[in-house]
This record gives C-alpha cells, sequence and structure tokens, in this order.
C-alpha cells in the first residue's frame, strides 16, 4: 500500500513537473519578444505592421507622436488640404538625446525657420536654376550636415525619409534622391511614406 | 520489510522533490536574469529580431546613364535524330549480333542541310565478309533523318565485335547551317536510333566519340 | 477496494495531465507562430540611388506626363531583334556606324509604339507581374520605375506598395527621375548576349540614354 502510494505520487510529479516548465518558458519566452519587439519598434519610430499607406481616395491619418528615427524631409502644401497652394519642405531631424516626435520635430522646424517654399513655377524650372532655389539649398545643406554628423561609413542604416502630400510633383523628391546618391554608397536608402492630413 | 519499503518510498520521494526544487529555482533564476536585463538601457544590449535585415545586401542601383534589360533564356539547339518524322526505323542490335557477332561495318554518308541522310547502300557501306549484317543495318540507317541544323559528311561505324567502343559516330566535318542564328550553340545530341545498346556501351557521354 | 479506487484515479490523473500537457503544446506553437509574424519587419520602402553606369533591371516602367506608360520587360527583345535583322537586311549597304544609329532608331520607334499602355492598365500588368512572381518564388525581379518631374507622389506610393505585396518578396524596385524623351533619344539601343547568375546565356536589351 505504501509503495503504491509512492510510485502514484511519483507518476504524478512528472506531467506537472513538465506543466510548469512550459508554462514558465512560454511565459518568458512571450515577454521577452514584446519587451523587444515595442523597445525596438520605439527607437525605430516604425509604425505597427498593418498600417496601410493612403490611397489616393481615402486619407488615413499618419500619427504624429511616432518617434523620429533619421533626417525626415515633410512636403505639405502651404495652405492645409489645399494641393494647388505652394509646396513647403520642412527640415525635421532627431534632437542629439532624447527621442522626440515628429509633432515635436516639426515645431522646432517652425521655430528655427528649417523650412522653405518651392515658387509656384518650379516645375518649368531648368535643372540648375531649380538647384539654386532657396528650397533645394536647404535640402542639400540639410542632408550633408546630418551626413557630417550620423553617418560615417556606408550602411544600411544610413536612411532619410520623406514624408510629403499625394499631390507633391516627383521634382522635389527626385532631387532629395539625387543629393543622396551624391554621397555614393553612405545614403543608400530612401524611405517613402505620405502624408494625409497635417494635424498640428 | 514494509519499514524499508517506505524508506525507500520516503527516499524517492525526496529525490524528487529535490529535483523539482532545483529546476524551478533554475527557472527562476533565469527570470530574474531577464528581468534585470530589462532594466539596462535598451540601445545596443538587447539586439532587435529586426536587425536580420541588414544581412539583406543593397539592391541594385539604378543608372541614369542607361539600363540593361534581362531578356530570355538562349536554349541551345541539339543536333540529333529526329523523332518527330515516322519513317524512323531503330536498328535492332541483340538482332543484328545474333545474325551475326562479329558483324563490322562502316558507313560514310552526308547529312543534307535539311536533315536527309543520303548514301548509296550499295558503294558506302563496308562491311568485307559481312554482307548481310552490312545490308540489314544499312537499311536501317537509311531511314534516319535529323534535326536541320548541321549538314556535312557524318560516318558510322557498327563494331559488334569490339570491346569497349562498338558505336563510333564521326562528326568532325559536320558545319552548322547557315541560316542558325549566329546566337545559337548547335550541340550533337542522340545521334543514333539502336535498340537494346545501352548509351554505355557507346562511349562515356553515350552519344558521339569524335575522331580526330 | 482501496487498491482499486488508486488505481482508477491514478488513471483519471495520467489522462488530465496527458491532456494539459497537449494543450500546452498548443498554446506553445501557438505563441511561437504569432511571434514569429509580428517579428516581420515592417514595410520600407528601399530606394536605391542611382549611380552613373547602366543599371540592370527585369523590367522598366516609364511613366509619361499624360498618365500612360511604357513597359519594357523580356519579351522587348525578341521584337528589337528582329527589327535589327529586318534593318540589316534592308540597309546593308550603310556604313557600320549608320547602320548602327539605323538600327537603334527603329528598334526605339517599334518599341514606343508597341509599349506604350494607357494608364488604366498599370494595375493589371502589376498583378499580373505579381502572380508570375509568386509563381516562381526562386526568381528576383528588379523593377525600375523612371517618373517625369510632374508626376504626383500617390501614383508612385501606389505602384511602390503594389510591388512590395509579392508573397516571397522577391520583387525589388529602384525609382529614379527621367522622361520619355531620354528614351527617345537614346544614342544606342543593342542586343546583348551575356551569362546571367545561372550560368545561362540569356539575350539582354541594352539602351544607353
Amino acid at each position: 500500500m505504501a509503495f503504491k502510494r509512492s510510485e502514484e505520487i511519483r507518476g504524478m510529479d512528472l506531467p506537472s513537473l513538465i506543466d510548469v516548465v512550459f508554462l514558465l518558458l512560454i511565459f518568458f519566452l512571450v515577454t521577452m519578444q514584446f519587451s523587444v519587439e515595442a523597445s525596438s519598434a520605439k527607437r525605430r519610430g516604425a509604425k505597427p505592421p498593418d498600417i496601410q499607406l493612403p490611397r489616393a481616395r481615402g486619407a488615413e491619418d499618419v500619427p504624429s507622436d511616432d518617434v523620429l528615427s533619421t533626417l525626415l524631409f515633410q512636403i505639405q502644401y502651404a495652405v492645409k488640404n489645399d494641393s494647388s497652394s505652394p509646396r513647403v519642405v520642412y527640415v525635421l531631424e532627431p534632437s542629439g538625446q532624447n527621442p522626440i516626435t515628429r509633432n515635436e520635430a516639426l515645431q522646432n522646424a517652425k521655430r528655427d525657420s528649417m523650412f522653405a517654399i518651392f515658387p509656384r513655377d518650379f516645375l518649368q524650372l531648368k535643372e540648375n536654376q531649380f538647384k539654386r532655389l532657396p528650397a533645394c539649398r536647404l535640402i542639400s545643406d540639410a542632408i550633408f550636415n546630418y551626413k557630417e554628423e550620423h553617418f560615417h561609413r556606408p550602411s544600411l542604416d544610413n536612411t532619410v525619409e520623406i514624408r510629403a502630400e499625394k499631390d507633391v510633383e516627383f521634382k522635389i523628391i527626385n532631387f532629395i534622391m539625387q543629393e543622396c546618391s551624391a554621397y555614393k554608397d553612405t545614403i543608400p536608402r530612401v524611405i517613402f511614406r505620405t502624408l494625409a492630413q497635417v494635424k498640428d | 520489510m514494509t519499514g524499508s519499503i517506505q524508506n525507500r518510498g520516503k527516499n524517492n520521494r525526496s529525490w524528487t522533490m529535490a529535483i523539482a526544487g532545483l529546476v524551478l529555482v533554475a527557472i527562476l533564476y533565469l527570470a530574474l536574469h531577464e528581468i534585470l536585463l530589462s532594466f539596462l538601457p535598451q540601445d545596443n544590449i538587447m539586439i532587435p529580431l529586426t536587425s536580420i535585415e541588414e544581412k539583406i545586401p543593397v539592391p541594385p542601383r539604378p543608372g541614369v546613364k542607361g539600363i540593361i534589360i534581362t531578356g530570355p533564356v538562349i536554349q541551345d539547339l541539339v543536333f540529333q535524330v529526329d523523332f518527330k518524322q515516322s519513317q524512323i526505323k531503330k536498328l535492332n542490335w541483340k538482332r543484328i549480333e545474333k545474325i551475326d557477332p562479329t558483324a563490322d561495318v562502316k558507313i560514310r554518308a552526308k547529312v543534307l542541310p535539311t536533315g536527309e541522310l543520303v548514301f548509296n547502300p550499295v558503294t558506302d557501306v563496308f562491311s568485307p565478309g559481312h554482307s548481310y549484317a552490312g545490308s540489314e543495318i544499312a537499311k536501317i540507317v537509311q531511314t534516319w533523318r535529323f534535326t536541320p541544323y548541321k549538314h556535312g559528311e557524318i560516318r558510322f561505324w557498327f563494331n559488334f565485335a569490339s570491346r569497349g567502343v562498338k558505336l563510333t559516330i564521326d562528326v568532325h566535318d559536320l558545319r552548322r547551317n547557315a541560316d542558325i542564328p549566329e546566337k545559337y550553340f548547335v550541340k550533337n545530341g542522340l545521334l543514333f536510333y539502336v535498340k537494346g545498346l545501352q548509351p554505355a556501351r557507346v562511349n562515356q557521354f553515350g552519344h558521339v566519340v569524335i575522331r580526330d | 477496494m482501496a487498491i482499486k479506487f488508486r488505481e482508477e484515479d491514478r488513471r483519471k490523473m495520467e489522462l488530465t495531465s496527458l491532456i494539459d500537457m497537449v494543450f500546452i503544446l498548443l498554446v506553445f506553437f501557438l505563441v511561437t507562430v504569432t511571434v514569429v509574424q509580428l517579428t516581420v519587419k515592417e514595410q520600407k520602402l528601399p530606394v536605391p540611388t542611382p549611380i552613373s553606369e547602366p543599371g540592370r533591371a527585369q523590367i522598366l516602367i516609364q511613366l509619361l506626363a499624360d498618365g500612360r506608360f511604357l513597359w519594357i520587360d523580356d519579351q522587348a527583345t525578341s521584337i528589337v531583334s528582329r527589327i535589327m535583322d529586318q534593318v540589316e537586311k534592308t540597309f546593308g549597304y550603310l556604313s557600320p556606324r549608320e547602320l548602327e544609329n539605323k538600327k537603334t532608331h527603329q528598334a526605339l520607334r517599334v518599341l514606343l509604339n508597341k509599349n506604350i499602355f494607357p494608364g488604366d492598365l498599370l494595375e493589371s500588368k502589376l498583378d499580373r507581374l505579381i502572380s508570375k512572381a509568386n509563381k516562381t518564388p526562386s526568381s528576383q525581379y528588379f523593377i525600375l520605375l523612371r517618373v517625369p518631374d510632374s508626376v504626383p507622389y500617390y501614383h508612385i506610393i501606389d505602384i511602390i506598395q503594389k510591388l512590395s505585396r509579392a508573397k516571397f518578396h522577391n520583387i525589388s524596385y529602384g525609382c529614379v527621375g527621367g522622361s520619355i524623351a531620354q528614351i527617345r533619344n537614346s544614342k544606342n539601343v543593342k542586343v546583348v548576349i551575356e551569362k546571367d547568375k545561372h550560368g545561362r546565356r540569356r539575350e539582354n536589351l541594352r539602351i544607353d540614354f
């Protein structure tokens, strides 16, 4: 009788032990995964994976409180929601120590005059005239300065981000890409994102 | 007796408890370790899983001066017996071997640019002493047609008694047809249609022995 | 009696434990799968920067200012080589350089005639491309998108977003500025035979703007 009881107990212990082991394993796996994902996502200023980029018809707000991770050129209409108004480019930079949100960076840009307006006829301008516009000078200088400070050697991490309203002409974006390509492999990629409604 | 079994039972029980305790302690230690780790500054300690993307190479850079658009693969053309033709007959090796196991037959023929094989079964077939085997083989070889990619003189040598190479086909006089565009390679494919003869017994490539 | 009760008890207990184990394993694998999905990186749109050598692509899409687009893929090579053979036969008396120019001129004319499509066909062509890419996960596609200055941003985003939906992520793309006038005035169009990375020979179409 005593023999049977001890066998019984031993029989019970093993599955319970395995249960406990698996439970704790899963628990810590999940906690670690989620914490890593959340922290790295916050650090990169990334969007949650299932966000849809706004299409031509419907509009979806891009959250303006996500963290800025790299140099960002925000190109929008001078008059809100009026695609016939001149284009304005804002230079948004992540500040040194603390991560700042895109909204905060936009306020900084407005305060520091890190923005410029494109003239209404910029599409008709020739290549060298276009390059000499104050807006383009601002862009070139911003890229140069940012690269000097942050991009010390070629790497996939060196990116420049562009967020533009949906009707912004490609000429401006092309200019930004050309400026990046001037530094050969230092800036290999440019991130494109759209801006639906600017909430500021 | 019961006492000792009880004692043994108790011992085993305490063993199990000890092991369970140890496992729990280990798990608790790991948990504590993780918690402590998560309090450290996030930046360089925890390498996020998404950093795997850095190993992916940068996609090819587009050129502004020009572009090369990948086109279709150029398939090599194969010069071989054209099995689509209906009149082609198979040479039955075993049968000829039974008829004349020492048959030694040489045929000198021409491939026309249309793929036809022409030769005179009387004057172009050399089979001294094996005339029956010779005429049998000649009758069958005359039905062979090739895909029209090469033309020229082609020589067959059927040597049944030989050890090793029993069928030699001399193709070094064949030239590619003029109407084939430059970009195509014309490979030599199956140049004989022999039943019962394993390709390995002909030569290592199974098709042709090229004589220089 | 007491023994029988305990035996039954034990068997019931074993069964419960086994069921517990099964559920735990189920939860374990569910969690692992979900976690794997979460760590798929967010949709970044890589845009390679241009360098001044002829780039390589499987498909060239040139957008035109009026909404149409030029689509050149591997089917263009056979058209061009046929045109060039015709030119060779008809104008064989010309000097080599004049012949080259004539070939380029004719090839471009035919390409721009046959391969410019109205804007509403772009979506269906892209869909077809993506389904082809999904059928052959091992083949890599690089699409070069050439965009003139006046095309609005959303048009490009739409195209790029569509391309990045390939199931096996075997479509990569690049975006440069450029107009169809540059292609129309190309200095040189040639059919070149090159080995691809598997060692197979291909007839590639080279256009120098």
